[in-house]
């Protein structure tokens, strides 16, 4: 009994801490629940004083009312514990609320809650800020009746169908336009989206809508850009083909005055060949004829010398002759005095006589082609240039017996005539000339060889070029060899030089022999 | 003897005791408190009450006296640490 009695007693006296804790709290808070809660623990004091007042003070028994408090004790603490829940899931909704709000009102996009009638119900700030209008201000009509629209009959058809079509279920989008508060237009992405219920039916529509006015300018001005690049090429395309066809044009003429400038071009290169070879005849011909207006004026000159001393000649071998006759019948010509005197001027006589008719040889070459005897011609040759070779060179001669060509006399002479004289004059001092003739093979060879100076490497490629000298322009014109190859070279014949300086040069003429 | 108010007493309390288990259920941190404790202390309280009517008066009267005052001793910690 003392046992219970202690235990009431601290019970009594922790319920009393417990509702003072409680009315505290309840009047600091104002919740309800604890309230609930305070009477509930009020109800328990109650029951504890009873049991009290029965155990330690001997109280009639209470117990009907204990039970009484008992049974409304357990649904009071419930109560007060649903009440707490409640409490508590109305905070968390409103914070959801809150987190909701936060978010719908500070998005960037336009967005709007619709009924699934199509009635705006709620507008978030960032649509009322861009509308410059309040939600109250925006009247609960259907949709696509809002301010929204009201802009365009056709925009309102779209919103119709685009209503029409998210109530199949479907998430409609389309480009549209909305005009701000400022009355400035913008262009918007606009989306339709459907909202379902765990039985999968529509109760909202989300109507949301983001600002792409720059984008869309952007992408204007990128299609005027577009359509202009476009517009530019097109134009540039056709001058391009025109100028291709004007360049196809003048391609085709091109190639036609290439085709005509070749042609012209080959007609003066032949023209040129042509002229180039008529200057070269010319040139030859030109020279051949002051050669040979030369020889014809040295030919008349010797012609007229031989017979101007022809005559005056005449009378001496006359005279002489009259005189030896007359010696004679003065029985005088055996005298030896007066014979050798009378002998000498008859050599001198035969000797001019060779000599003029070796000169006329030489002058002689307008004369037809004959058979000419190499030998005879060198030998005039020889008495020609006497004076030059006398006491200066000595001439060996090794002929062979009668070598005869058929060719004009007057010219052989003119060629061995140079041939020697050069020959002579690559002789300083005293010298050695070797004249050979020969046969072989049907050709007359004659070998001209001195013992001179002989000539440089360098210079007997050039010998027989026109006006080519090494000697004293007193002495040679350079056109000497240069007529005697062309002459050995009219009758098919050869001249070869060979020379080595300081040791001489041989010179070798190589003539068809005449058919006797 | 076992009187017909404790044991309505006893089942009303039983129903509520169930319903505040499915009240909490999706809270299972709320069966784990003093409070959750005291509350059951107070059931077990009145079974003891129920009880003392037809086996060992007197010791079970006393359980039913300490039960309660465990469980207020229960519910003052519980209130003192603010799990309600």
């Amino acid at each position: 009994m003392i046992a219970i009695t202690i235990l009431n007693f601290i019970s009594f006296t922790a319920i009393i801490i417990i509702l003072a804790i409680l009315l505290y709290r309840s009047l600091k808070l104002r919740d309800p629940s604890i309230l609930i809660l305070a009477f509930a623990f009020a109800l328990l004091l109650i029951i504890t004083f009873t049991n009290i007042l029965e155990h330690f003070f001997g109280a009639p028994d209470f117990d009907k009312w204990e039970d009484i408090l008992e049974i409304i004790f357990i649904p009071s603490i419930i109560l007060s514990i649903h009440i707490k829940i409640l409490q508590s899931e109305l905070k968390n909704k409103i914070i959801s609320e809150r987190k909701f709000r936060a978010i719908f009102n500070n998005s960037f996009s336009l967005m709007g809650l619709l009924d699934r009638w199509g009635n705006m119900i709620e507008v978030n700030k960032t649509a009322q800020n861009f509308a410059g209008k309040s939600f109250s201000d925006v009247d609960v009509v259907p949709f696509h009746k809002g301010k929204w629209w009201e802009h365009s009959t056709e925009e309102q058809e779209k919103i119709k169908e685009a209503l029409f079509l998210a109530s199949k279920g479907e998430i409609v989008r389309f480009e549209t336009t909305h005009y701000d508060g400022n009355n400035e237009m913008h262009y918007i992405d606009f989306t339709l989206t459907p909202i379902f219920n765990h039985k999968k039916e529509i109760i909202y529509y989300i109507p949301e809508g983001r600002k792409i006015s720059q984008l869309k300018k952007a992408q204007l001005e990128l299609q005027k850009h577009k359509e202009k690049l476009e517009e530019l090429v097109n134009e540039k395309t056709k001058e391009l083909n025109l100028a291709l066809e004007d360049s196809k044009k003048l391609n085709k003429e091109l190639e036609g005055s290439n085709k005509t400038l070749k042609s012209k071009n080959e007609t003066l290169r032949k023209q040129r060949q042509y002229l180039e070879e008529t200057l070269k005849k010319l040139e030859s011909t030109q020279e051949q004829l002051i050669e040979s207006e030369k020889m014809a004026s040295l030919g008349t000159l010797t012609a007229g010398i031989a017979h101007e001393i022809n005559n005056p000649l005449n009378f001496i071998l006359g005279g002489i002759t009259g005189l030896d006759r007359y010696l004679s019948k003065q029985d005088l010509s055996q005298e030896e005095d007066i014979k050798v005197l009378i002998d000498a001027i008859h050599t001198g006589i035969e000797r001019i006589s060779t000599i003029i008719k070796s000169l006329g040889k030489y002058s002689d070459v307008n004369t037809d082609n004959v058979n000419c005897d190499i030998n005879k011609v060198l030998d005039d040759c020889l008495i020609i240039l006497h004076n030059q070779h006398k006491n200066k060179v000595e001439i060996k001669k090794n002929y062979v017996e009668k070598p005869v060509v058929f060719a004009n006399e007057g010219r052989l002479h003119q060629v061995f005539l140079n041939l020697l004289q050069n020959a002579i004059q690559s002789i300083d001092g005293k010298g050695e000339i070797a004249i050979v003739t020969g046969r072989e093979e049907g050709n007359i060879i004659t070998t001209i060889s001195d013992n001179g100076h002989g000539i440089e490497k360098k210079y007997i490629k050039k010998i027989f070029d026109p006006f080519f000298t090494t000697k004293d322009p007193q002495k040679g014109t350079g056109l000497g060899l240069y007529i005697s190859k062309k002459i050995i070279t009219d009758y098919n014949g050869k001249i070869n030089f060979s020379s080595s300086v300081g040791k001489g040069t041989k010179v070798e003429v190589i003539l068809p022999e005449a058919g006797i | 003897m076992v009187q017909g108010e404790e044991v309505i007493n006893l089942i009303i309390s039983s129903v509520f005791i169930i319903y505040l288990i499915f009240l909490i259920r999706w809270q299972s941190n709320s069966l784990r408190t003093f409070w959750f404790v005291g509350v059951v202390l107070i059931f077990c309280s009145q079974i003891f009450t129920v009880a003392e009517g037809a086996y060992f008066t007197s010791l079970l009267n006393i359980l039913e006296h300490l039960f309660f005052t465990l469980a207020i001793i229960f519910f003052l910690i519980s209130i003192v640490k603010k799990e309600v």
